[in-house]
């Protein structure tokens, strides 16, 4: 693998990394439950430590 | 993605004062109290939001202290203290992609704030109706626009209808969690403490804007970061050493 072929994939890493986060971001904080979200969230447990 | 939540989340324990029963006390009597007059809807509102049911009682527990629904003043929201407004968005989103079978409970608690755009069923729970149960709520169902009519309907139903208010805290819990999973990759408690109780623009901002909104980032780091002192309170009741949800979990009640 050559120098420039690693940069080039070095910059798509982060540009991919910086834009999945900004994405997340942009996620809302309430979001309407689907039947198969109530299912997972029927899954949640809590353990005692 | 775990669906594991560990149980003190925060090494503190609420204080109360000396002339008072040990706070482990206090909290089990709240628990016992709500068991024992709501247990039968809080669990029809697990089961029709998925959230489970020592969750619902441990909100419930911080919010209302146990109170019977009666008891509570007009100011007051219900045992979920659900903010009518907040009621009204919950329910608008939720309409959006509910079966009509999913959504009849909230409808029916407060049928005065939606128009009904397509006849509903007469019998609406009978075998027959199973088909038009799975249809699209909003098909059938419109909420009305937040007037101050709508507002005070949602508020008499919320203060008189246990079970509505409880279905409508539930709804805005799970969506809340629903939306938390989905950013954080963590179902995070804490998080959705600070949204429900200060609010999400609040959370936005002393939380989200300031780099915590992390899974790597801790209850404690939670607590420090939002300065809100009842926020705060409900952090450690909730979450923290002998708090609802680690009484719960350890059956202690």
């Amino acid at each position: 693998m050559n120098k420039n072929t690693i940069i080039i994939a070095s910059v798509l890493i982060i540009a991919g990394g910086v834009g999945y986060w900004y994405y997340k971001k942009s996620l809302p904080d309430r979001k309407p439950v689907s039947e198969e979200d109530a299912i997972k969230l029927s899954k949640i447990t809590l353990e005692s430590v | 993605m775990s669906s594991n939540i560990k149980i003190p989340a925060i090494q503190k324990e609420w204080k109360v004062p000396a002339n008072q029963p040990p706070w482990k006390d206090q909290a089990a009597q709240i628990i016992r109290t709500l068991k024992s007059n709501y247990l039968a809807e809080f669990q029809k509102a697990s089961v029709l939001t998925g959230v489970p049911v020592n969750i619902l009682i441990g909100f419930a527990a911080v919010e209302s202290g146990g109170t019977r629904n009666e008891k509570l003043d007009l100011a007051s929201k219900g045992l979920m203290q659900v903010n009518t407004s907040t009621a009204w968005q919950t329910l608008k989103d939720q309409l959006q992609i509910a079966t009509l079978g999913k959504f009849y409970p909230y409808y029916i608690g407060c049928t005065t704030i939606f128009d009904v755009i397509k006849p509903l069923p007469k019998d609406f729970w009978a075998a027959s109706n199973g088909k038009i149960r799975n249809e699209k709520a909003k098909d059938y169902l419109k909420i009305k626009p937040l007037s101050p009519e709508v507002n005070e309907d949602i508020r008499k139903a919320i203060i008189g209808n246990s079970q509505w208010s409880i279905y409508v805290g539930s709804l805005v819990l799970a969506q809340l969690i629903n939306g938390t999973m989905d950013k954080v990759g963590q179902i995070r408690l804490d998080h959705i403490i600070v949204k429900y109780n200060s609010g999400i623009g609040n959370f936005s901002r002393y939380v989200a804007k300031k780099g915590l909104e992390s899974p790597r980032v801790d209850t404690m780091a939670i607590y420090n970061a939002v300065p809100f002192k009842v926020s705060q309170d409900y952090i450690v009741k909730l979450l923290g050493i002998n708090g609802f949800l680690d009484l719960l979990t350890r059956k202690v009640v």
